[in-house]
């Protein structure tokens, strides 16, 4: 970007900012201990690492990673934070699949941390996009939170995209939890989790451009398509 | 003799050539307001190796000033062509209408006055030159013409110094600049004691009406417009902003369609935003005065007040700070007046406006950006405060 005129620097402006919230929901129960983790691991750092590179993106992207193992759901971001603020957190693997304590927190952030458009004035955040990496099944009671997540009618829809890795997914229920697509990966290879955070990247960087186009944000958005580790659930 | 006048900003383009310009300044003098504009293209657009969709013009006859801005709904590949055709053209009808209309005015005056007319007689002494004189007058040159000319061989030609060119722009293509000498002068008696009379007998002239017939005209021209070159008119979707003052009187008049703002500063009581445009309840949408319905959502103001600033900007300038609290937008008005001031020349503001424009990097906003200022100032001023 060109250097900044220097004599005009001190011109008020707001400081609300447009955001576009990406949610990451990562199942960090006892099966995924190990070599996955720490793939993931790996790949919660390679997006970081990609996103805040792309010059749209850098400017609108806040991140919320909630993890789901053991007893409960830990929103480790306490909220949503800027792509360039964002330090990859430390994950650990253990217990059960509480995917419905997620979503609980994901609701309450839903309704505490993004911003709404207000009519004839202040435009508010873009769709937020959700990600959904599990290698099982939810262990406790996910139906009821997703549908209050759904339910907001007066809220902003959302794009919860579910991927499922490994043998023991259940695919229809991978279907039911997501809003749109689902998808799933054979195994729990590091190669995996690395192709699916490049296209997460790769997803959101798409997004963030098309928002930032006037008008950008109520047209349906083609999201690229994943690579062939990553296949769609029919 | 018609009025001196200038015609600055973006142009009407071609259906040959599509010469809008990624970046585009102006700047003019009209008795003693000053006007400075510019628009720059977009993040995104630059991005995508697309052309800007904003565009602004202004024009100005005696003491009248029209300005327009305009932003090309970024969804239509050809939007920027029925941007700056309205731009240019709604100032180009808004003068009309509105010297026709005094023209009116002073024809009913002058015929209502009680003063017989005054025929035009030759005046005797004014010999009708031979026609051997008539050939002899294209070689002979006057002994003041000579020394003219001697003095305009000599003196050096001062123009205003740029230095201030955002270093985007060192890698251009193409661009124009031109200056014109002031055109101001002093009134004569007569037409002192014609102003006087006028006032005192005033027909009052509708100008919320031309407004109104400025923008109807456009939305006539754009339809045709768009026919010439061969396209849908709703593939020129824009939004338009038109302004009417008159620089001695400080009479004003805004018409809106679509996104955008225009805002009025007094320095010592605050800005005021003067006119509240329809916006359309779904988000991110706009009116464009190319829907066939444009009428509905047309907001005309007459301004009440006169000020010292005005001001004229898209959208992508006014999402800055609009919805934040009131004191930024305030405090915003209150900067670009100063920093405008602090230019010392007219060509130099209307470059570090543009500058500001091109490489302000506001989060999130990747939009064309266009800003166009009318003001009372005296230039040079290194204060704070803009005298009046």
């Amino acid at each position: 970007m060109a250097e900044a005129n220097k004599e005009w620097t001190n011109i008020a402006k707001s400081i609300d900012e447009r955001r576009l919230p990406i949610y990451l929901l990562l199942d960090t129960s006892g099966s995924m201990s190990g070599a996955p983790i720490q793939a993931v691991q790996h790949g919660v750092e390679q997006f970081k690492k990609e996103v805040e590179k792309d010059t749209f993106a850098k400017e609108t992207v806040y991140v919320g990673v909630i993890t789901f193992g053991g007893e409960n759901a830990d929103f480790l971001t306490k909220g949503l934070v800027s792509i360039v603020d964002f330090q990859p957190p430390s994950l650990n693997a253990t217990g059960s699949t509480p995917l419905g304590a997620a979503f609980k927190l994901l609701s309450q952030s839903l309704d505490k941390d993004i911003k709404e458009n207000v009519k004839g004035g202040a435009k508010g955040d873009w769709k937020p996009l959700i990600f959904i990496l599990t290698d099982g099944a939810p262990t406790d009671d996910w139906q009821s939170p997703r549908e209050e997540i759904i339910k907001r009618s007066k809220k902003k829809a959302l794009n919860i995209i579910t991927v499922g890795c490994g043998p023991h997914i259940n695919e229809e229920q991978l279907k039911a939890i997501s809003t749109g697509k689902a998808f799933k990966m054979d195994d729990t290879e590091k190669a995996s989790f690395v192709a699916f955070f490049e296209w997460v990247s790769q997803s959101v960087m798409t997004v963030s451009k098309e928002c930032a186009q006037p008008g950008g944000e109520d047209k349906p958005i083609e999201m690229p398509k994943p690579p062939d580790v990553i296949q769609y659930i029919p | 003799m018609p009025e001196r006048g200038f015609n600055v900003g973006d142009r009407i383009l071609s259906k040959s050539t599509d010469t809008h310009s990624d970046w585009c300044s102006a700047f003019a003098q009209v008795g003693d307001y000053c006007f400075v504009g510019a628009s720059a293209i977009g993040r995104l657009h630059l991005h995508k190796a697309i052309s800007r969709d904003d565009a602004f013009a202004a024009r100005s006859s005696g003491a009248w000033l029209a300005v327009a801005v305009s932003d090309g709904m970024g969804s239509r590949p050809r939007s920027r062509y029925g941007a700056s055709y309205a731009v240019e053209a709604l100032c180009g009808f808004l003068l009309h209408e509105v010297l026709s209309q005094e023209q009116c005015r002073e024809n009913i005056e002058s015929v209502s006055s009680s003063e017989s007319v005054k025929q035009d007689t030759p005046n005797p002494e004014q010999k009708t030159p031979k026609k051997s004189d008539t050939e002899n007058l294209d070689k002979e040159i006057s002994g003041e013409d000579k020394a003219a000319i001697k003095s305009i061989s000599t003196a050096q030609v001062s123009l205003p110094n740029i230095n201030t060119v955002p270093h985007i722009l060192s890698d251009c293509a193409y661009g124009t600049i031109s200056w014109s000498r002031s055109f101001n002068q002093p009134l004569t008696e007569n037409e002192q004691g014609a102003i006087v009379a006028n006032s005192e007998d005033k027909v009052d002239i509708d100008y919320e009406a031309i407004m109104r017939k400025a923008f109807e005209n456009v939305h006539s021209g754009l339809f045709n417009y768009a026919q010439s070159q061969e396209c849908d008119l709703k593939e020129l979707h824009c939004t338009l902003i038109g302004f009417l003052f008159n620089t001695n009187t400080g009479e004003a008049v805004i018409g809106h369609i679509g996104d955008g703002l225009t805002l009025a500063l007094q320095p010592e009581a605050g800005s005021q935003i003067l006119i509240d445009p329809l916006i359309p309840e779904e988000i991110g949408a706009t009116y464009v005065i190319t829907q066939k319905d444009w009428k509905n959502y047309l907001t005309i103001r007459k301004v009440l007040s006169k000020y010292n600033v005005y001001y004229l900007m898209t959208d992508g300038v006014s999402d800055d700070f609009v919805y934040g609290p009131p004191e930024i937008l305030n405090q915003w008005a209150k900067d670009i007046y100063r920093e405008v001031c602090k230019s010392p020349s007219l060509p130099e503001a209307s470059q570090s406006l543009l500058k500001y424009l091109a490489n302000s990097e506001i989060k999130g906003n990747f939009d064309d950006r266009t800003l166009a200022l009318i003001f009372l100032r005296s230039m040079g001023n290194q204060d704070d405060k803009c005298n009046t």
